[in-house]
This record gives C-alpha cells, sequence and structure tokens, in this order.
C-alpha cells in the first residue's frame, strides 16, 4: 500500500513541478516581458493567444490520448485516497489490487506516449526531456517498462541474468 | 491558511539547540529580542505564524515548549537577551531540579509523573492554533532527559495527537571519543526504539560528524557544544525555510516529508549543508551557482551523519529519497541543468526498486539577513547508510548488557522492577529490525522481503510497527 502511495505521489509532484515550473511560469514570464515592450494590442492579443496556445500543448491537453491517460490516472489516484480515508482496514485487498494494476498499467502507458515521435518533433520537446529527466533520473521506470514486457511474455516476475544487459542497454540509450 | 508548528524542547541539548533556531528565525524574520517586529520587517510576505503567535500586544511569541528537569540551560535562556521573547507560561522545569542523572528510565519515570502538567501546555498551545500540523521534538538520545522524557512524550503525543505529524531533530552521540556519559548506548537503545514507533520523521544529526565538520570545515580546533549547536540549528532554519517563505510546492511538513519517506519504517534522513563559511572563505563562496551547491551536498565532507563516509560499504549504500533545499537567487531552469549533470556523471547511487528522484524546493532567502553567498543549500535525504549508526549503538549496548555494567540505575524504575529488563530486549529487537530493512532496501529485490508479512501492511496493523498514518499523509 505505501508503496502505491509512493510512486502516486511521485508521478503527481513531478507532474506538479513540471506544469508549473517548466510551461505556466516559464510561459508566463514570456508573455509579461510581450506586454512590457508591446504597444500595440492587436499585436498583444496574438502573444496571448501565443501563450494560451504554449500552456495547452505544453500540459498535452490537445492529445486526446495523452491528456485521457492523465485523467484516468488522477482518478485512480482519488480512489486509493477514497479507499483509504473510508476504510479503516483496508479490508478489500480486490479493490486494491485493481488500483495497484491499473496505475501501473497506465503509468507505463504515460511513458510510452512521451516517449513517442509524435511528441519529439514539436515545441513540446525540450522542456518534456526535462519531465523525463525527473521522472526517471535513478532509471527504475525504464527498468519497470522491461519487467512489464517480460512478465506479460513468460508469466514469471523473477527477472533472469540475461535480463540485467537489456537494463543496461535501455540506460546508455537514454 | 497557515500550518503550525508546535516546538518541544527537551532536556539541555534539546533547550540549547531550540534557543539558536529561534535566535536565527528572528534574524531572518525582523522580529527583535523582545518579540516585536522592527520598523523595517514590516510589509510582511513571509508566514511568521507557523512557528510565532501573535499576542494581543503585537509580541510575536514563539511557540515552543521549553522543557528540562534541572534550570541550568533554562536559567540561562530567562537571563539572555531574549528572555522577553519566549511565553514564561510554556517552561517547565522539574520542582526539584536534579535532572534525570543521565539516565533514560529516570526520565522517563519524571516524565510519566508530570505528563498532565505537560500535556495542558502543549494542549493550551496546541488550542491556540488555527490549524496546527505537527509537533518538532528536539533533543538528545543520549543523555537522561532528552531520551527519556523526550521518548514519552513521543509516545504520549502519538496517543493524544495521532492525526497529527510529529517530527524530531535527534542529535546522537559522539563516538569517536570516550563519552562523560557511559551508559549512552541504554539511552539511545531505547530512545531509537521510540523514534522508530512514534515518530514520524526523524532527523539524524550525528555529533560525530558535526564534531568533525566543525573541525575540518570550520577549522575549530576545540569545537564547544555551542558551536556544533549552531550548525544543528543552521539545520533546523534551512530546513523550514519553505514552510515560512511559501511558494508553490512544499508548503507545509507532510508535503516536505511525504517525498522523503517513500516507505514509512525508513523515517530516518540525514542532511548536508553547503556552504558552511568561515569569514575568510567569504570571497571563494560568493560565486556559488546551482550546480556547485548540488553537486557539493553530495560530497562526503558535507554530510552530518558519519556513517554515511564508511568506505567498507560505500559502494553498496543506496539513497532512498532526496530533497535539496535551495536558498537564494536561483533561475528554476538551472536545476535541470544541475539534475542533468549529476545524472550524467552518476554522483548518486539510487534505490532501483522504486522511483527515486532529487526533488528541489527553491526557496526565498530573508531580506534581513546578509550572507556572503548567493546561493545556499541543504540536503534532507534518506540512505541507506544510516544503518551503521544504529548498529553501532547495538553493539555498544551488547558490549555493556553482557557485563550487566550499570544496570542497577535502570532496576530502580518501575519500567524495570523486578529485573524486568524485557524492555531493552524489545529495543534491540526492533533497531535490528530497522537495521536489517535498511539493508534490504539495498537490494533490487527489496518489494519481497517487505512483503513477507503482507497482512500486516494489508490490514493497517504495520502502523504498530512505526509505519506513517495513512491518514496523516493523505
Amino acid at each position: 500500500m505505501w508503496r502505491l502511495r509512493e510512486h502516486m505521489a511521485f508521478l503527481v509532484r513531478n507532474l506538479q513541478f513540471y506544469s508549473q515550473i517548466y510551461v505556466i511560469e516559464f510561459q508566463w514570464n514570456i508573455l509579461q516581458s510581450h506586454i512590457q515592450e508591446s504597444h500595440d494590442f492587436t499585436e498583444l492579443v496574438g502573444f496571448h493567444q501565443e501563450y494560451q496556445s504554449a500552456l495547452i500543448s505544453q500540459t498535452f491537453l490537445d492529445i486526446g490520448s495523452g491528456s485521457r491517460i492523465l485523467e484516468s490516472i488522477m482518478k485512480l489516484c482519488l480512489q486509493f485516497c477514497w479507499n483509504i480515508e473510508n476504510q479503516d482496514n483496508f479490508s478489500n485487498t480486490y479493490e486494491l489490487k485493481h488500483i495497484v494494476d491499473e496505475f501501473n498499467k497506465k503509468s507505463n502507458f504515460l511513458s510510452t506516449i512521451l516517449r513517442s515521435s509524435r511528441l519529439a518533433g514539436s515545441q513540446r520537446a525540450p522542456f518534456l526531456r526535462r519531465f523525463l529527466l525527473r521522472l526517471n533520473l535513478n532509471s527504475f521506470f525504464e527498468v519497470m517498462c522491461i519487467c512489464v514486457v517480460y512478465i506479460q511474455c513468460r508469466r514469471t516476475p523473477v527477472p533472469l541474468p540475461h535480463q540485467l544487459q537489456v537494463v543496461r542497454l535501455g540506460t546508455k540509450n537514454t | 491558511m497557515p500550518r503550525e508548528i508546535i516546538t518541544l524542547q527537551v532536556g539541555q541539548c534539546g533547550n540549547q539547540i531550540g534557543m539558536e533556531f529561534w535566535k536565527q528565525l528572528c534574524l531572518e524574520h525582523g522580529i527583535s529580542k523582545e518579540g516585536i517586529l522592527e520598523d523595517f520587517a514590516t510589509q510582511g510576505g513571509d508566514r511568521k505564524d507557523v512557528f510565532f503567535y501573535q499576542a494581543d500586544d503585537q509580541h510575536y511569541i514563539p511557540r515552543a515548549l521549553l522543557i528540562d528537569l534541572e534550570p541550568r540551560v533554562i536559567n540561562g535562556i530567562q537571563n539572555s537577551d531574549y528572555r522577553n521573547l519566549y511565553n514564561h507560561e510554556n517552561i517547565f522545569v522539574s520542582d526539584h531540579g536534579g535532572g534525570a542523572g543521565n539516565n533514560w528510565a529516570s526520565g522517563y519515570d519524571q516524565g510519566q509523573h508530570v505528563e498532565e502538567e505537560i500535556m495542558d501546555m502543549i494542549d493550551r498551545e496546541a488550542d491556540g492554533s488555527d490549524s496546527l500540523e505537527g509537533f518538532v521534538l528536539c533533543h538528545s538520545i543520549a543523555g537522561g532527559t532528552g531520551s527519556g522524557m523526550g521518548s514519552y512524550l513521543l509516545e504520549t503525543l502519538n496517543d493524544r495527537y495521532s492525526k497529527k505529524l510529529v517530527q524530531t531533530y535527534s542529535v546522537f552521540p559522539n563516538q569517536m571519543e570516550t563519552s562523560d556519559v557511559v551508559v549512552q548506548p541504554y539511552n539511545s537503545l531505547l530512545t531509537l526504539k521510540r523514534l522508530t514507533l512514534n515518530a514520524d520523521c526523524v532527523v539524524v544529526l550525528d555529533n560525530t560528524a558535526l564534531n568533525r565538520i566543525a573541525v575540518e570545515r570550520l577549522h575549530l580546533s576545540n569545537p564547544s557544544f555551542a558551536q556544533t549547536n549552531s550548525l544543528v540549528s543552521t539545520v533546523m532554519s534551512a530546513s523550514t525555510t519553505t514552510l515560512r517563505y511559501p511558494g508553490y510546492m512544499n508548503n507545509d511538513l507532510v508535503g516536505l516529508l511525504a517525498s522523503l519517506i517513500p516507505t514509512p519504517r525508513c523515517h530516518f534522513l540525514m542532511t548536508g549543508y553547503t556552504p558552511l563559511t568561515v569569514e575568510r572563505q567569504a570571497n571563494l563562496i560568493r560565486k556559488t551557482t546551482v550546480l556547485d551547491v548540488m553537486r557539493r551536498l553530495l560530497q562526503a565532507k558535507n554530510i552530518m551523519v558519519s556513517s554515511y563516509a564508511r568506505t567498507k560499504d560505500a559502494s553498496q549504500a543506496k539513497y532512498i529519497s532526496i530533497l535539496n533545499i535551495i536558498q537564494g537567487e536561483v533561475d528554476p531552469t538551472q536545476v535541470h541543468e544541475s539534475l542533468q549533470r549529476i545524472r550524467e556523471r552518476k554522483l548518486v547511487n539510487f534505490i532501483e526498486w522504486g522511483p527515486a528522484s532529487i526533488q528541489v524546493a527553491l526557496s526565498r532567502k530573508s531580506p534581513y539577513v546578509q550572507t556572503a553567498h548567493r546561493v545556499s543549500g541543504l540536503m534532507l535525504a534518506s540512505h541507506t547508510s544510516i544503518r551503521h549508526l544504529f548498529s553501532k549503538t547495538l553493539s555498544q549496548y551488547e558490549k555493556l548488557r553482557k557485563k550487566q555494567a550499570f544496570i542497577d540505575a535502570y532496576r530502580k524504575f518501575p519500567m524495570f522492577a523486578d529485573n524486568d529488563l524485557s524492555e531493552f530486549d524489545e529495543s534491540r529487537d526492533i533497531i535490528e529490525t530497522l537495521v536489517d530493512e535498511y539493508k534490504a532496501c539495498e537490494s533490487p529485490d527489496y518489494i519481497k522481503w517487505g512483503m513477507e508479512d503482507p497482512n500486516n501492511m494489508l490490514t493497517g496493523e504495520g502502523n504498530a510497527t512505526g509505519s506513517l498514518d495513512p491518514n496523516s499523509v493523505a
């Protein structure tokens, strides 16, 4: 249970930092400097629209799959909190297991989306790399992705020695 | 909305470091020694009310209880320049003033006897808070009052304020020289049990490392307790800056601690601070950048726990979590470059069984305190090498226990009456398990270790072994 809480908190915390510092504050500073320098209201409207577009694109609101996966992850977090607050003994282990499975599945899917080539070429790229760096600073999610794939193929949770080589290769490519 | 914190200073050491802490906070918030806001500090913007409350006459008064079983240190406070700062109703010195004789059992027993009086003081302070978040306890684990009475307070707070956070700043004894407290292993072991079971977060301040830092970094040939206590108060004030100068994140204690304690039992944190300045170093430090600070915080010489630097085990010790609190003129996007550099150079050895990261909190500095350096940083970290401190205490305890040395002093008190020493045995078992858990954290399959007793986790019985109360972090 504490492990799920920590994974959720980790993801939410880094998403919050990314959104607040690298998206909102950064774009807000740009808009502020435009406001200071501009003498043309029409031009200013254009800058404001750019600001709004940047916020939307850099927080993935314009990508259907991205925003849906984020929303479902947040709902799982709220569901987890609700269970903790309403069931003191957390007697429903089946529901907990369901939340764990769903969260792992969706966070891995999120990781896949964020790394996909559809995002790589856009203006999101530099900031997205920062978000991914924070999420993956100790390479845990790389290992987790590989383990998930491995489990799906072989249905055994115990990693074999040869898998470690795959992990190392993955690390080098980052 | 403020999230108030009540500070409990217990014993000589707790009151000494608490006194330095309040001095520092007064300087940072522009509060005079009388508790009056200075003229230059009236524009606000900081959150004094987390640690101070404002009395009717516009005094700012620390939300602090000063507790001791002997009068010397508290008398010193009451005769110092800051005597008018504190609420005199929040000061407790036992009537007999004889202290606890460096005996945990004596401190614990006296705590039991004066429980109602002290809890009345705490209740009154809590009633004066709009939205109390938790308690901070300052104490030493090796003496009699800070360890024994501190332990009793930890248990009592758990009973009476079970929904509130309890954080401790715990000073561990100096192990590099013969101690004047021969029974410190007994006291330390018994206290460690309460720190494990009844505290949400323990900031470990290791006198061995503090002395080393004072000698090697500050070039003090024979550091006094006041000088090492000053280091402690530097850590305490730095670790609370995000609470007092709120930004977007880490604005309250639970938010601060949640990221540092991913597994509830491993809630012992070590600290590092940079730059630790001496006047003649000022010019060198002035050019400090964010990357300098973050890199230096990872160097053994800046870390205030001695077990970190043990070369024999260093290769397998791992960070569970890191929080850097950076103060000063910092461009937030510089943090990214620093994280990238740290990762490229593999400066941090992280756990493998869960996501881990360096969380960075950017905090404003007090505009009223002049420093030679533009940027400074505090690191709070959970690191598996902390277990060596506990192992050292265990081995020292076993030596004394085998010889039954000085046990009679403990037998005089109810907990150990009729030659019942099971409290010692239970404490030893709990700390041994804690050491094993930190060791298991170094392994990639730690999760399997944690699942040895899955029913405890799922049924909530895990809380009995020191888990965080989920409701307090939800």
